[in-house]
């Protein structure tokens, strides 16, 4: 190369990088040819002044150049440009560099708007999944009760027989003992539940109350929103303290949330009380599933529950707050020490004697056995909505990749630029965290809705139970916590991915290089995914045929056809006298009702989970202490008629008649397993049974039937009439040839008649009152169902991406196979094939994963097996449809390639 | 989006040769220098900084692209050669008219009798 040239190729060092990448090469061409031009001209001396001319115009040129390349790049750096830092120098403050990405990758996520959307779409459905089950685990288990302070310090306390594996709640006399001589708790509280009817303004509202020691609210740390609590003195004398205190709720419903309510008078169960103070907003007592309206005085207990007594019966439960410094172990050992010493001093009834043993639980709502069938069985839920989570994060993992990938030579540049790896790393996590955080508000607000729609679900039976399942700070930081998680493990990944090891690879040409080990993960995922979405629908296939199962179950009697009403007389201030003449004035009343065939009382219904367990003795006089095996039987008291409305046909003997009476001989009908197990081969008619501490005399044998659960094994059973066993809570029970709802006018009618001042009952179906045993299938099965329905969408959805991505990268290879002669259908058949393979795939990893995951939830399946062919079949076939839906969209479109597109483009 | 014709004038002298010259064919660095030279009488000179400079900017604004072609075979170089869009022909015939306009105007033909000599 000539001087001269040399020389230019120096000069053009002033222009900017950019200019001479593009016009460098032309630019010494021109020159060349310049000088070549004027040497032939003018030799030498032309040449001198082509370069007195150049020089200056060219160095001009350049500083132009150079203010306009900064000019740009300032411009581009203001309208978001696609360049970020290149590198971080060391002053950089960590904040500085995080406000840095941050700033970033927002504006990455605004530039692409439709990406942004389906992600942080996808995040809320999975993030949202988790968050609703976790809003219910939290608010029914791990929530502190509302309205408690210092929770952690509350403790609830049962009498357990020595293995725990019965128990008994406290008389009003142990209490008393407990609560005086327990140094280790700072006080000990009681409280039982009372049906109340509270009048204002002469109208009466059927409330469910407690009937509370006067330390209850102080104990929990509840402080009243209006008025006050009880005090000492209303805690002392018997009758002494007609005071009431309700819940902020009724307190706005029923007197106006009006300050002036408290000094107010009120009727309660009959009686003159005043109202002394409101609950703060939210505090439900504490049995949480329970809304408690009203709250008494315990020393209130003959007159608002006279069936009850303040001696030996045992029917308080009792929790504690711990004393400064105590632990919950010493607390059990003094309270099983002051147990003990209660046993042997007083003259408690022997059988109470057994249950000397202390078991501490945590107050939180839920005794402790339902607590764990509830964990037991929203841990399942949670497992399901987990499954969804994981769907949804892999799909948005996958698009993190399938971007990243795209992003492949703007990621090389900026490495080559000086950018270091970890910084880039950072950056893309920076991205993809942004995306599930905002995901996770996405997740809340689906969480919201969800929980409402699940408080919304009716539990049958009493109409206080209802849950309160909104989600709380707790379960805002639990759905944070979940999707930071989340992001950093499924943006991890394609962040690594993103930045890659080599440079040069990726600065020349991408996608070929790792397209087949990508492929490979690609299809990993997608088999993973549709897996797992093939267990959740079989599991809500499960639900749903167990559903179907125990619908069709025999439970014994006909759920059909009858109408049933709650009533309580001692909410109402009744007498036995009174109440028994009511009663039976209601059921003449209501018998003379046109379609009425039977009418009867009863105190429990079959499997309307309100079983009551007692013992008889096949000999001696069935007294606690008379040392005879005893054998644990379901008890109901009836009334005559009782078998004719239930359905239940009497094999021997008789059913009771109003010859049954309180005075006459104590009999009872026993169910044909009691019978065959008393007395194997012979006649169960005329023998008799220890019970309650006399004998009582066998009249009839009744036929099976299901009483607390529809999988339950054969239970003995006996029936005693409500005549010789009179209770004041009971349930009028009528069966009808007509609609059983269509009897709730004629009913509330009837007990207005009788007395006008009565709250009006709640009516119902048994068919609806039995349905409880089936509610957990039936929750089940919606929950399981519309994470199923979600998990199959994310799933079919990465499916249809992932083949519309490898038709895409295929269109050459599909292009020179038309071109050759391949028919549209061989190109639908080839594409399809490949979904197909994936799809087939998924379902036997699905199927073999599901086989052992519905071994978890084969104590809901009542008689449908856990392996169920039919459902897990069916599950199977649903599914492939729809895979094979998601994969034909991308495939038509490969049919429709054009070849000469294909081959010039592709 | 294209800006209309219009919203280019007036035209740059550089530009103004430069799209005249490649209005005729397309051209590279160095014929286009050779032709304006000529065309200008030596006028409107043309190193290779401000020459490119001025194919940068009127590339950007969509008047001159590159075409496919880049070998001169008898030369044996790789060269890129320019040619005229659609919209920098629009532009350039709506300069020539306006030039026209302006020449033909009377008041300035008076203004050129006058001053001519």
């Amino acid at each position: 190369m000539p001087i001269s040239e040399r020389a230019f190729a120096l000069l053009l060092r002033l222009f900017p990088a950019t200019f001479r990448q593009r016009f460098g090469q032309d630019m010494r061409e021109l020159f060349r040819d310049q000088a070549r031009a004027a040497r032939q001209r003018g030799g030498t001396r032309a040449v001198l002044r082509l370069w007195m001319q150049m020089v200056p115009s060219l160095a001009r040129a350049a500083a132009v150049e150079r203010a306009d390349a900064v000019r740009t790049a300032v411009r581009e750096l203001r309208s978001q440009p696609l360049t970020m830092p290149f590198a971080t120098t060391r002053s950089d403050s960590v904040l500085e560099t995080f406000a840095h990405d941050l700033r970033f990758a927002l504006r990455m996520l605004r530039r692409s708007p439709v990406f942004t959307a389906v992600a942080i779409a996808i995040i809320s459905l999975g993030c949202g999944a988790v968050t609703t089950i976790f809003s219910g685990i939290n608010a029914v288990v791990l929530r502190p009760l509302p309205g408690t302070r210092d929770p952690d310090r509350l403790f609830l306390f049962e009498r357990r027989s020595r293995d725990f594996s019965e128990g008994v709640s406290g008389s009003y006399l142990y209490y008393r003992h407990i609560a005086e001589n327990a140094r280790a708790a700072a006080g000990v509280a009681a409280w039982s539940k009372a049906a109340l009817s509270i009048a204002v303004n002469g109208e009466g509202h059927a409330v469910y109350g407690n009937i509370v020691s006067g330390n209850y609210f102080s104990v929990l740390g509840e402080r009243p929103a209006l008025g006050r609590f009880f005090v000492p003195e209303e805690d002392r004398t018997p009758l002494a303290a007609p005071v009431v205190v309700v819940s902020h709720d009724f307190w706005e419903r029923q007197l106006g949330a009006d300050s002036a309510a408290i000094g107010r008078t009120v009727t309660v169960n009959g009686h003159p009380y005043t109202v002394i103070g409101v609950a703060t907003d939210g505090f439900r007592g504490v049995f949480s599933p329970l809304k408690v309206d009203a709250w008494v005085p315990l020393v209130m207990q003959a007159q608002l529950r006279p069936g009850q007594d303040l001696t030996d019966g045992t029917w308080l439960w009792m929790f504690g707050r711990l004393a400064p410094g105590v632990t919950r172990d010493a607390a059990r050992r003094e309270l099983t020490g002051l147990t003990e010493q209660w046993v042997r001093e007083t003259k408690e009834p022997a059988v109470y004697k057994r249950y000397a043993t202390i078991r501490i639980t945590d107050l939180t709502g839920l005794p402790d056995d339902a607590r764990r069938a509830f964990l037991g069985f929203t841990t399942l839920l949670f497992g399901a909505a987990g499954l969804v989570l994981v769907i949804a994060s892999v799909n948005v993992g996958s698009m993190l990749s399938a971007r990243a990938i795209a992003r492949q030579r703007e990621m090389a540049l900026r490495t080559a630029l000086g950018a270091g790896r970890g910084r880039l790393v950072r950056q893309l996590l920076t991205e993809s965290l942004l995306l599930f955080l905002i995901g996770s508000f996405g997740g809340m607000a689906v969480a919201w809705f969800a929980t409402g729609a699940l408080e919304r679900i009716p539990i049958p039976g009493d109409s206080s139970l209802s849950l309160e399942l909104s989600p709380d700070p707790r379960v805002f930081i639990f759905s944070l916590f979940v999707s930071l998680t989340t992001g950093l493990v499924f943006g991890l990944a394609p962040a690594l991915q993103g930045v890659g090891r080599d440079i040069t690879t990726r600065l020349r040409n991408d996608a070929a290089a790792s397209s087949a080990r990508r492929s490979l993960a690609g299809n990993a995922i997608i088999v993973a995914q549709l897996a797992l979405s093939l267990v959740l629908l079989v599991a809500a296939g499960l639900f749903t045929r167990a559903l179907n199962d125990g619908a069709r179950t025999n439970p014994g009697f006909e759920p059909n056809g009858v109408a049933t009403a709650y009533f309580n007389a001692e909410s109402w201030g009744y007498d036995s006298t009174k109440a028994s003449r009511f009663f039976r004035a209601l059921r003449e009343r209501v018998a003379a009702t046109p379609g009425v065939t039977a009418t009867s009382y009863a105190d429990i219904l079959p499997l309307t989970m309100s079983n009551s367990d007692d013992f008889v003795r096949p000999e001696g006089p069935g007294r606690d202490d008379d040392g005879v095996a005893r054998i644990r039987v379901g008890v109901s008291a009836i009334d005559p008629g009782y078998f004719d409305v239930v359905g239940i046909p009497i094999r021997l003997g008789r059913a009771f008649a109003e010859q049954d009476g309180a005075t006459s001989q104590k009999v009872v009908v026993v169910n044909e397993t009691l019978a065959t197990r008393l007395w194997p081969g012979a006649s169960a008619i005329g023998r008799t049974l220890g019970f309650h501490g006399e004998r009582v005399l066998v009249v009839g044998v009744a036929r099976d039937a299901k009483y607390g659960t529809l999988t339950e094994r054969k239970q003995s059973f006996v029936y005693v009439p409500l005549a010789q066993y009179p209770r004041p809570d009971q349930r009028l029970i009528v069966r009808t040839a007509l609609d059983p709802a269509a009897l709730a006018p004629t009913i509330l009618d009837a007990v207005r008649a009788l007395d006008p001042a009565l709250p009006p009952p709640l009516v119902t179906t048994l068919r609806r009152e039995t349905s409880i045993v089936l509610f957990p299938q039936r929750m089940a099965a919606t929950v399981t169902g519309v994470l199923g329905a979600v998990g199959l969408l994310l799933a079919a959805v990465g499916l249809y991406g992932l083949i519309a991505f490898s038709v895409g990268r295929r269109t050459r290879e599909i292009g020179v196979r038309v071109a050759l002669g391949a028919q549209r259908a061989d190109v639908l058949r080839m594409v399809l094939r490949e979904g197909m393979r994936l799809a087939g795939t998924g379902v036997v990893v699905g199927v073999l994963l599901a086989g052992a995951a519905t071994r978890l939830i084969a104590g809901f399946l009542f008689n449908v097996s856990p392996l169920d062919g039919l459902t897990f079949a069916g599950m199977s076939g649903v599914f492939v449809v729809v895979a094979a839906v998601a994969s034909y969209v991308p495939a038509r479109r490969a049919a429709a390639t054009d070849p000469l597109t294909a081959l010039r483009d592709g | 989006m294209q800006r209309p014709p219009r919203a280019f004038l007036p035209l740059k002298p550089l530009d103004l040769q430069l799209l005249l010259s490649l209005a005729a064919q397309e051209r590279h660095g160095y014929g286009l220098v050779q032709d304006i030279t000529e065309r200008t009488e030596g006028l409107v000179a043309l190193e290779p900084g401000n020459l490119y400079r001025v194919i940068k900017r009127l590339v950007a604004d969509g008047l001159v692209a590159e075409t496919d072609r880049r070998t001169v075979p008898e030369l044996d170089e790789r060269r890129r050669y320019y040619r005229i869009t659609p919209l920098g022909g629009r532009v350039l015939a709506a300069e020539i008219a306006r030039l026209r306009a302006l020449v033909s105007s009377p008041s300035v033909k008076a203004l050129v009798e006058r001053w001519a000599t």
